[in-house]
């Protein structure tokens, strides 16, 4: 009977059975951020304990890191005491951490990946559950609360149980315009947010395989979306070759026992699901969320669900959404005005979503439209290092967006850039809940990088492969 | 170890109705700037607390009827969203003690349980029923006893679901994980022995 990587990968990191189906487990990376953290090194401190693994623990700071005003001390007080308690304790404890100062801050799961961390068959945990990002890669990453940060911290475990394993196919071939970000709207849209309660979601399927690993991070990160707490992807060459050469990759001799290690830890051709979903590329069109949850999504060519029973919701859940979003059941989102486009965060900030970016608008010379703030930020100090080597950022600048610095800046409403009022933004981010983006009013549109661009250049929903031409 | 049991809690029911309330609702991103939790109970549901106002509705947490409640109602994927454990720790510090809904998010579930605040499972039915008993008669009485499973509202038996393990670690006050996890100090240091990997800071 064969077994899936999320059963192998796990078993080997069993430490113990702390009570029947409760494990305790190995975590063999930890990544912190400046938000979850302050409280669990109170904790430790608190029980006098120290950080057990402190090479295993590796820190970034991204949520409340201004993209604008960066200097320090910050102008907010709260996120400068908060930058610098994180200091403080990477330095009392010896852990690594990638600065603003040293030029490898950024995102936290962007930096995993560029740093090389982020390799196939380790557990990954961050206090931060956008920590399925990882999976891209083969490992079993999750995102946990600050109680267990500190768990994490004492004794490099924690205390978990094992998750069921729904395999997701999509074979075929993906339409011109329609992208990672689309697949995974899709997914969650057809699952339902509650869909992956209990599951580990592994992607697998002929769109898989040929995606890049930055597309496999853009659907591995929103599994959360639809309530899977982990979602991964088999490694493969593509994953190897993206590894090799990072600063924290194996060398040498190291590489090739490692290299069968990975693919020791693959999912068997015979492997038990719990689960198994089959879909077609074909079927998949450029996505929206019309709402306040993420399955609340249409493709750019439908209408908005009509009511409750054509949303696969209740009546005052869907009552509640369109009027947040100050929408019409059965209309159209397309000829929408928005006020704000950010292209950014954890599921759309690297080199090659800024890359299609440029691309879209340099083959006709477009222009962000009049009245539309369309924001830029790359997702660490090195993303935007590169996008200044290729050229794109002179690109985008010139056609009017705003350059930012690294951060997760209107993700969420944590730092200076946020909605005012009852804004609209396009995003790329990954949460279009009330208040999400720190205006209490204030309404996102989750959406593919191209289908930003399109609404940036035309200050408009539009469908990005009639803005763009894309065949 | 004693303060830590959780067994019997009587009080007061809080109904909140809705599926899907995530946790950037539960706890707007802005608080999340405190070093400390001390201070969270006075945040919970503040935005929406705000929108309510301004239609002219009183949200559930600031209504005056629920005030001293400490069992909160809800409906599906409560906590969905963010890992923040600043939403149960703010829940927990207004003064909720135990939760009863249809289903929470796994990362809200654990969070909760890690605090010591337990979430009770029960269907869909019947937690609609319990919300209406208390909107209706909202000092109707709720006490549970986790040591033999047992929850009565306004004097009726209700049927919940806890996992066993869980059930006992509250009672018997193990559910602070971190002494258990020190324990296998040992078997942690073979565990990283024989891992075919391991980072060191470059
Ligand atoms: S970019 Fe957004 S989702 Fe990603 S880690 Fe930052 S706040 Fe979380």
């Amino acid at each position: 009977m064969g077994k899936t990587l999320y059963s192998k990968v796990f078993d080997e990191h069993v430490v113990s059975e702390l009570k029947p189906g409760v494990f305790q487990l190995f975590i063999g990376l930890h990544l912190i951020h400046e938000v979850t953290t302050p409280q669990a090194f109170a904790m430790l401190e608190e029980l006098g304990l120290k950080v057990k693994y402190p090479e295993l623990t590796f820190a970034t700071i991204d949520h409340i890191i201004p993209t604008k005003h960066t200097q320090r001390p910050f102008l907010d007080i709260l996120s400068e005491d908060m930058a610098s308690e994180l200091e403080r304790n990477v330095k009392q404890y010896g852990i690594r951490y990638f600065s603003p100062q040293n030029g490898e801050q950024g995102i936290v799961h962007v930096i995993g990946p560029e740093q090389g961390l982020t390799q196939p068959g380790i557990t990954i945990c961050c206090g931060d559950s956008h920590t399925a990002t990882h999976g891209a890669f083969g490992a079993i990453a999750f995102g946990i609360g600050t109680s267990q940060v500190r768990d994490v911290l004492a004794t490099q475990t924690l205390a978990t149980q094992k998750l069921k394993v729904r395999r997701i196919n999509v074979n075929g071939k993906l339409a011109p315009g329609v992208y990672a970000k689309d697949v995974i709207l899709y997914i969650i849209n057809k699952l339902g947010a509650n869909g992956g309660g209990g599951y580990a979601y592994e992607y697998g399927g002929d769109v898989f395989d040929r995606f890049t690993m930055e597309e496999r991070m853009t659907v591995c990160n929103m599994s959360i979306e639809g309530s899977a707490r982990c979602g991964y992807v088999n490694p493969d060459q593509t994953t190897y070759d993206f590894i090799k050469g990072r600063p924290y990759a194996p060398k040498d001799s190291d590489w090739d026992a490692r290299l069968k290690y990975w693919e020791s830890i693959k999912s068997d051709s015979d492997a038990i699901y719990d689960d198994i979903v089959n879909y077609r590329a074909e079927e998949i069109a450029p996505m929206v969320t019309w709402g306040i949850g993420l399955d609340q999504s249409v493709s750019i060519t439908s209408p908005l669900p009509q009511n409750p029973e054509s949303a696969n919701m209740n009546a005052a859940g869907f009552t509640e959404a369109m009027e947040y979003m100050q929408f019409t059941p059965g209309e159209k989102l397309i000829g929408k005005k928005i006020d704000l486009a950010f292209l950014g965060s954890c599921t759309n900030a690297r080199v090659s979503d800024f890359q299609l970016v440029a691309d879209l608008i340099s083959q006709n010379n477009f222009k962000v439209a009049a009245g539309v703030q369309a924001l830029v930020v790359p997702g660490s100090q090195n993303v935007k290092v590169e996008l200044e080597k290729l050229g794109i950022l002179k690109t985008l600048a010139a056609a009017g967006f705003e350059i930012r610095e690294p951060g997760c800046s209107m993700c969420l409403g944590m730092n200076p850039d946020q909605l005012v009022g009852d804004q609209l933004c396009a995003s790329t981010s990954n949460r279009n809940y009330k208040g999400r983006m720190g205006s209490p009013t204030g309404r996102t549109l989750i959406m593919s990088p191209a289908m930003v661009t399109a609404a940036a250049v035309t200050g408009e929903i539009q469908d990005c492969r009639k803005v763009f031409n894309i065949k | 170890m004693k303060d830590l049991i959780v067994n019997q809690i009587s009080g007061r029911g809080l109904p909140l109705i809705g599926d899907d309330i995530d946790t950037d609702r539960i706890m707007p991103a802005r608080y999340l700037k405190e070093l400390t939790f001390s201070n969270l109970g006075k945040y919970v549901f503040a935005d929406e607390i705000i929108s309510s106002e301004k239609k002219g509705l009183t949200h559930p947490f600031v209504d005056p009827t629920y005030q001293g409640a400490n069992f909160l109602i809800v409906n599906s994927n409560f906590g969905c969203g963010s890992s923040r454990e600043h939403a149960p720790q703010g829940i927990k510090r207004w003064g909720i003690d135990c939760i009863i809904g249809v289903s929470f998010s796994e990362i809200f579930f654990s969070n909760c349980y890690s605090i010591g605040l337990p979430c009770l499972t029960v269907n869909p039915e019947l937690a609609e029923q319990i919300q209406n008993i208390i909107l209706q008669n909202p000092t109707a009485g709720i006490s549970l006893d986790l040591t033999v499973g047992k929850l009565s509202i306004a004097e009726n038996l209700f049927s919940y679901f806890l996992d066993p393990g869980l059930q006992s670690a509250f009672t018997t006050g193990n559910w602070d994980q971190t002494k258990g996890l020190l324990y296998n100090e040992h078997l942690i240091a073979k565990k990283r022995q024989e891992l075919p990997y391991l980072f060191s800071s470059l």
